[in-house]
């Protein structure tokens, strides 16, 4: 009872106005740079953050998570309308959405869609605000071992859970934890790799390698690929036509399967909507009653990614609101937007600001219809933005980077360390090295260093305390099977290629006798 | 966003992409060995951290060492692999998503890589960093306005679009939303440059009523 009150309250709190245009902005421009190949969702959540420095805080994580939502949602428009995934989530709805709109049915197409992003939304939203206020009581036992293990899952599993080389994810991870040591260290105030410049004492800010790897280092890997957008296919008229009561209940159980995956991946520190997204295309791949037909442009392929990636942004808000711990590039600018109005997320957020809390989850709410509103009314203007010159764009866009990076500090330094790390981003994405683990490990180094150096402490160097607390140690498990899975997944997908290498070779010895 | 990572198939080897077997082997262990010597040379300075922490307890250096160390054994086995176990992207371990990648049918994964290979234009990512490193020189000389002015309308020259019109206007109406936008509204103190420039940025100032 007490949970849907402080709801209302919640909605009371979006409907003021500037929360409401907070919202309506963030959804908008969450829709623009969805649809806008070349910006990424994650990039447009950190060019949001200098224009909130000046606001209060709901309606700046407002603005931000409204945005954060809307993009899991616009890059489908030209997905299926273009065959260009504005998102690198949208790319399994090529697969059944391009087809089913080359098919001739486009506005189905985009109908489907919408219902999944609706379902996704508030299904994830409605079992994230059941689950939070458990998580948030359940967290207030943790102590610095069980926050040092929930770390290095979130850490080790965006390094598995990754779509490129293991061990590459797993240096770029390093390479972050590394950027945090950087400075004076929290225990004994000593200056770790700082070569003498004043600057570094204070450590490398972490929202300056975000705008730099993000940033500036996508806008260098497009430049180098002379901004080019694919040329659009389709034209005519753009509408939405919804699916019928009937066939929705034909595919009640790919939602079910892909809003649960969606939430759990979501909560797993690590995974984003990309890997919901692939995932859950995967799984109806396996279970779906017409896998056979899968990719031939069916609605299961386009629910399935479409529902499990919105509802990945409510998961994620859970470990971000309950532990302070960010489980995707979007969520970590959130974090960021909380940390520099000077609030802390965690469990004690519940009992300080719980009007916070439950206005952040009303919003989603709120910004799930206003999206889906707008996927429906305004489609055609949205996918206009996709003439503009992404010269252009990509101008703004780096210039967006440095003011945002300028106002945190006031210092031309930072902007220094954003072309630094701009090139680094560069580099990465030319060597396939993933961003995501440094710019986590980044941000949650300085966490992990003070919870293993407390309990190091606490607990006189013994590192065991780790495996034999109950919490901890299970979370530890988790870790190891992490770590474990992409290897062992590896050897079996190489035992399945030997075995049916071999099949086929003996297929034709027995035919030709 | 996508296109913007290099296609599957391709990686740290594709700038020697005609290189013999041998040449391929060590082109995918340079950026490891970049890798190692960095961790490497920070490893040292991070053992010369002088600082005995009392009480027997571990010292500040002992977490970035950790660290270091980790990434020296990954990159040591990252390069023993490329070297000596050299094969090609498609048979290396891979993340959760990669292996579900792996599963997609062949004419669908062919959706994925369909437009590659994208054609390269080295040179204009040259220009555009020289660029951008001359914007932050020139910031604090010319002011926050015409630097940013500037910046726009040859960026988006170096990135191929020709309409000077468009480019003109965009830029400078750009630059004044900018200032407008963070000076005015979000109350942040861009730069504003040293004289003659500095007039400039007090003429907008003025003109926007920005105490």
């Amino acid at each position: 009872m007490d949970l849907l009150h402080q709801l209302v309250l919640g909605f009371g709190a979006v409907f003021q106005p500037v929360n409401l245009l907070a919202l309506f902005v963030g959804l908008v421009v969450g829709m623009i740079v969805a649809v806008l190949p070349g910006l990424t969702l994650v990039m447009g959540v950190v060019l949001a953050l200098p224009f909130t420095y000046g606001m209060p805080i709901m309606p700046a994580i407002i603005l931000m998570t409204a945005m954060y939502i809307s993009g899991t949602y616009g890059g489908a428009f030209t997905s299926i309308l273009f065959r260009i995934p504005g998102e690198p989530l949208d790319v399994p709805l090529l697969w059944d959405g391009y087809r089913m709109a080359h098919r001739g049915f486009p506005a189905k197409a985009l109908g489907w869609t919408l219902f999944a992003a609706l379902t996704g939304g508030i299904v994830s939203t409605l079992a994230a605000i059941a689950m939070v206020e458990p998580f948030a009581t359940f967290a207030l036992k943790f102590d610095t071992p069980e926050y040092f293990a929930i770390i290095m899952f979130g850490l080790t599993s965006i390094a598995a859970l990754g779509g490129g080389s293991l061990i590459n994810a797993f240096i770029s991870l390093l390479l972050g934890l590394m950027i945090a040591t950087v400075g004076v260290d929290g225990i004994y105030g000593v200056e770790r790799f700082t070569f003498g410049v004043p600057m570094l004492a204070d450590g490398i800010e972490y929202l300056t390698v975000m705008v730099g790897a993000y940033g500036l280092g996508e806008v260098l890997v497009r430049l180098e690929q002379g901004f080019q957008t694919p040329p659009l296919e389709t034209g005519g008229r753009v509408s939405t036509e919804f699916p019928t009561l009937r066939e929705v209940w034909d595919i009640r159980a790919t939602l079910g399967r892909s809003s649960i995956l969606g939430i759990v991946m979501g909560i797993i520190p690590g995974a984003g909507a990309t890997i919901a997204s692939f995932v859950s295309y995967g799984v109806e791949a396996q279970y779906c009653k017409r896998r056979k037909e899968l990719g031939s442009g069916i609605a299961e392929g386009i629910v399935a990614p479409q529902t499990a990636s919105t509802a990945t942004v409510a998961g994620h808000m859970v470990p971000l609101l309950t532990l302070g711990i960010p489980g995707s590039g979007a969520t970590a600018v959130i974090l960021g937007a909380f940390l520099l109005h000077g609030v802390q997320p965690g469990p004690q957020l519940f009992t300080k600001d719980p009007a916070l809390v439950f206005a952040i989850f009303a919003s989603l709410l709120v910004g799930v219809i206003g999206m889906c509103l707008m996927g429906y009314f305004a489609i055609k203007a949205l996918i206009r933005v996709l003439y503009l010159p992404e010269a252009v764009t990509s101008a703004f866009v780096v210039l967006f980077c440095f003011i945002g990076a300028f106002s945190a500090r006031n210092n031309i330094t930072d902007l220094w360390m954003i072309v630094t790390f701009g090139i680094v981003g560069y580099l990465f994405e030319k060597y396939r090295f993933p961003i995501a683990p440094m710019v986590l490990g980044c941000i949650l180094g300085g966490q992990a260093e003070s919870s293993f150096m407390t309990t190091m402490i606490s607990y006189q160097n013994d590192w065991t305390v780790f495996f034999t607390r109950p919490i901890s140690g299970t979370v530890m498990v988790f870790v190891a099977l992490a770590l474990l899975a992409p290897p062992v997944r590896h050897l079996l997908q190489q035992r399945a290629a030997r075995r049916r290498m071999t099949h086929a070779g003996t297929q034709p010895q027995a035919e030709a006798r | 966003m996508t296109g913007a990572s290099p296609t599957p198939g391709e990686d740290g080897a594709a700038a020697i992409g005609g290189a013999s077997p041998l040449g391929r082997r060590l082109g995918r262990a340079v950026p490891y060995v970049v890798v190692l010597a960095i961790v490497g040379a920070l490893y040292v300075l991070a053992s010369r951290i002088d600082f005995t922490a009392p009480g027997g307890r571990i010292g500040p250096n002992f977490w970035p060492k950790t660290i270091l160390l980790l990434a020296m054994v990954t990159c040591v086995y990252a390069i023993a692999k490329s070297l000596f176990f050299g094969r090609g992207d498609e048979r290396q371990l891979q993340g959760v998503l990669g292996s579900v990648l792996k599963e997609v049918p062949a004419e669908e994964e062919a959706t994925l890589t369909a437009d590659a290979p994208e054609p390269r234009y080295p040179r204009l990512l040259w220009a555009g960093i020289a660029l951008t490193v001359a914007y932050l020189f020139a910031v604090e000389k010319l002011g926050f306005f015409l630097t940013t002015a500037l910046y726009l309308g040859i960026f988006m020259w170096i990135g191929r679009y020709r309409r000077l019109g468009v480019i003109v206007a965009t830029s400078v109406l750009g630059a004044l939303f900018f200032v407008f936008m963070f000076m005015k509204v979000v109350y942040v103190s861009l730069p504003l440059g040293v004289e003659p420039f500095a007039q400039v940025s007090y003429f907008l100032m003025k003109l926007m009523a920005i105490k």
